[in-house]
């Protein structure tokens, strides 16, 4: 099982309007990180708003000199391979992805990806624990797993905290059987809990 | 930043690690989990990774079962040298490790010699050669300008030699500084002087005989770099600059006290020997007490002041002694023997008296009475558990019967008086006492009362559980779990195999041919650290607590492996003595 976390700052949450500034790719081989091939640019926005500046901790400067992300998109394509995206409310951050590879000519299409929330519920219902939203954030659950919420809002820093949600819970499915993706995949419908946010 | 980048940096011995040498390490980095009960190294097989362990906790199986917790590394020898590694690991809980590249690992450790040595240290367990280091660094590297005591005593180019000699004599220094409209031009030293006057000059200005071309020093410089310049230069005095600013002036001398910080204690030492007032000898313990302090904060070790500090106390008494004998007509024909930790000559801030006489004929008990008061005047407390020479005065025969009584009745009461007595040390009058005493006690002593005694030594374990160190953040008591149960463990193989020396550290060496070469090391490793530390802590506290935020990260890593090492050496001790069978 080969993943991909990903983290993708935005200038905002509307995909019409708002554009990539930062991602972080951190790949996974089964239940290891692999640290040394982590991978984080920041983009150039062809506008960005400033009101954002204080929440990511990106400063203008830095955007100013940073790549667009056409001219990284081939190696944001290479880093995810055809690994099986894993993040916090992934869609969103795959939705954003594609929007900007379409915007570089680009179609990519992200077949398959993991919400580590959905993974959550799934555990909810293995061990008859349903999680409420709340328990679902991403602070919720690094608080359960005991991962340290350090340096929030870098891309690399939340992408290394999902990643680190993502070893335990798939440690704790492997403990109860659940030791291939198709298995959670069968899991997950059979359950029906899959639903429009978490998507597959 | 990637977290673990963070959280590395931030311990020994990722520590050490320049940011680009930190960056290659976790350019090879995995970070993997272990399930509980998963096999992470089997026993001889080769591993590409040195692990570090993040959370969890992670069972080493090999003759001995080692526990490591989060913060310790492993497999580092067998990742780095590519040789099998000697035990098998296993997850004794989910486990979730940092895994290094073996290969980079070995070149950061060939670039950065302090992070080399940290790992050969703890292969071999030799503490002392880390802190060691640091300590030299830190005397070594400290700034000049903290050698400067005083202001500089300047005298201008026209300055007749005469006065300038004069200024010398009554403000007691070896240079002026020579200032011409603020600036300094030049130095005028004792060797300048003596120039003047061999040429019959001394009417002459200090001009023509001053050195002119000025050896300075920046204030911020560190001492070794000064001291290098003053050789290189050849000169015995160094001006301190701050820009253009004079700071001050140091000599060679100055610059030798840095590296002999005993010299103040060995000059009362001296005094001590010779004067017979007793407010002298209190006002000389008391600044034995505060140059103590000092000398700890410079980073002066246990080792070298137990045995400065023990030459200072043991003469205390024999001035004291010797000066009451006359007063009270009392012969030499009695061996006066310290206990404790004066016994093991492992004093170092003044503890309790602990002390006795064994005589042929007896001695009056007034005159034993007034050396307790008077060892209590001068700076010594009287004990609270009254072993002092007023209780505690035999006939070489009465102590005798009781030493077979101690050793043939093994009750608490008895092993109590033998821990204490065992370490008794001859200190004034006839030796030939208490070396009949001694040779009695070989002679009598009996394997049931030495298996209760190793019993005893073995019954308070040092704070190590499975999370590493117990209740660190409550404070340690060193004594009571580091350093007693050594010394009380080594007094009982000393005194088995009829050993005569009372100092836990000589009597550890002198045990090679039963603990092994390697056992040796380690505790004298770990005792001597203990003691480093306990010391450190007495230098502004009075007990014996370490709390975990007054200990350097490199101490806590060393805490932890001294508890480990006297753990397992308790272990040895146990079976040796079939403790459990008792």
């Amino acid at each position: 099982m080969r993943f991909a976390v990903v983290d993708v700052e935005t200038t905002g949450l509307d995909l019409r309007k708002d554009e990539v500034i930062s991602v972080a790719i951190l790949p996974m081989d089964g239940l290891k990180i692999l640290v040394g091939s982590a991978y984080h640019t920041f983009v150039r926005p062809k506008s960005f708003r400033v009101s954002s500046i204080k929440y990511h901790g990106i400063t203008p400067e830095i955007l100013e000199n940073a790549p667009s992300f056409c001219e990284v998109s081939e190696e944001i394509m290479e880093k995810i391979d055809d690994r099986v995206l894993v993040g916090h409310g992934v869609s969103i951050d795959v939705e954003f992805l594609q929007k900007e590879f379409g915007k570089c000519g680009k179609k990519v299409r992200f077949e398959k990806s993991l919400d580590i929330a959905l993974v959550e519920r799934v555990i909810g219902e293995i061990f008859g624990e349903r999680p409420s939203r709340e328990e679902l954030t991403l602070e919720s659950l690094a608080r359960k797993y005991n991962v340290p919420l350090v340096y929030r809002h870098s891309a690399m820093a939340d992408a290394y905290i999902e990643a680190q949600i993502f070893q335990i819970q798939m440690m704790r499915l492997m403990k109860y059987g659940i030791n291939s993706l198709s298995a959670l995949e069968s899991f997950i419908s059979r359950l029906g809990i899959s639903d429009s946010h978490f998507i597959f | 930043m990637i977290p673990p980048k963070e959280l590395l940096r931030k311990i020994v011995p990722f520590s050490y690690l320049t940011g680009d040498e930190l960056d290659r390490l976790i350019g090879g980095m995995e970070v993997e989990i272990f399930e509980e009960g998963e096999t992470i190294i089997k026993k001889g097989k080769k591993t590409k990774y040195v692990y570090f362990i993040y959370s969890g906790r992670v069972l080493l199986k090999n003759d001995v079962e080692e526990r490591l917790t989060k913060g310790e590394l492993f497999a580092v020898t067998s990742a780095v040298e590519g040789t099998p590694f000697n035990a098998t690991a296993v997850a004794e809980e989910d486990t979730i490790c940092y895994l290094f590249d073996g290969r980079v690992f070995r070149e950061v450790m060939e670039s950065n010699s302090k992070f080399r040595i940290f790992f050969e240290t703890f292969a071999e367990r030799r503490f002392r050669e880390l802190r060691f280091d640091t300590q030299v660094e830190e005397l070594l590297l400290k700034p000049v300008i903290e050698l400067v005591h005083r202001r500089p005593i300047t005298c201008t180019p026209d300055c007749v030699v005469k006065e300038a000699s004069r200024t010398m004599l009554e403000k007691s220094v070896g240079s002026l500084v020579v200032v011409n409209a603020g600036r300094p031009v030049g130095i005028f030293t004792d060797t300048d002087l003596k120039k003047a006057v061999a040429s019959e000059r001394i009417d002459g200005e200090v001009r023509e005989f001053m050195t002119p071309n000025l050896i300075t020093s920046e204030s911020r410089e560190p001492v070794f770099e000064a001291y290098i310049k003053m050789i290189e230069a050849g000169v015995n005095h160094l001006v301190i600059v701050n820009g253009d600013a004079l700071e001050g002036v140091i000599s060679i001398k100055d610059v030798l006290s840095v590296f002999e910080p005993f010299a103040k204690v060995i000059r009362i030492y001296r005094r001590l020997r010779r004067t017979d007032d007793f407010t002298e000898m209190r006002d000389m313990m008391a600044t034995v007490r505060d140059e103590v302090r000092v000398l700890v904060s410079k980073g002066v070790g246990f080792h070298d002041l137990s045995r400065m500090i023990n030459a200072i106390y043991d003469q205390t008494y024999v001035r004291v002694i010797e000066l009451l004998s006359k007063e009270y007509g009392v012969h030499r024909d009695f061996s006066w023997v310290n206990m404790g930790s004066s016994g093991r000559k492992e004093q170092v801030i003044a503890t309790d008296q602990d002390n006795a006489v064994i005589f042929e004929t007896e001695v009056p008990q007034e005159f034993l009475a007034e050396v307790n008061e008077t060892m209590d005047y001068v700076g010594i407390p009287k004990c609270v558990a009254g072993y002092m020479a007023s209780n505690w005065h035999h006939s070489i025969d009465e102590w005798k019967r009781m030493f077979e009584e101690w050793f043939n009745e093994p009750v608490p009461k008895n092993l109590r008086l033998l821990t204490v007595f065992l370490d008794m040390r001859h200190i004034y009058g006839d030796k030939r006492l208490y070396d009949e005493l001694i040779d009695h006690i070989f002679e009598v002593k009996n394997m049931q009362a030495l298996r209760f005694l190793a019993y005893d030594a073995t019954s308070l374990e040092p704070p190590i559980g499975i999370f590493g160190i117990k209740d660190i953040d409550k404070g340690i008591d060193v004594k009571k779990h580091g350093i007693y149960p050594i010394v009380n463990a080594v007094r009982v193989f000393a005194v088995d195999e009829g050993i005569r020396e009372t100092n836990t550290l000589s009597r550890i060496s002198e045990l090679e041919h039963v603990f092994g070469e390697r056992r040796v090391e380690e505790l004298k490793e770990s005792f001597e650290f203990l003691q480093d530390l306990r010391l450190k802590h007495q230098a502004h506290k009075s007990d014996n607590l370490i709390n975990q935020n007054e200990l350097e990260k490199l101490d806590l890593v060393i805490l932890r492996e001294a508890f480990k090492i006297i753990k397992n050496f308790q272990g040895f001790v146990r079976r040796y003595y079939g403790v459990d069978r008792l």
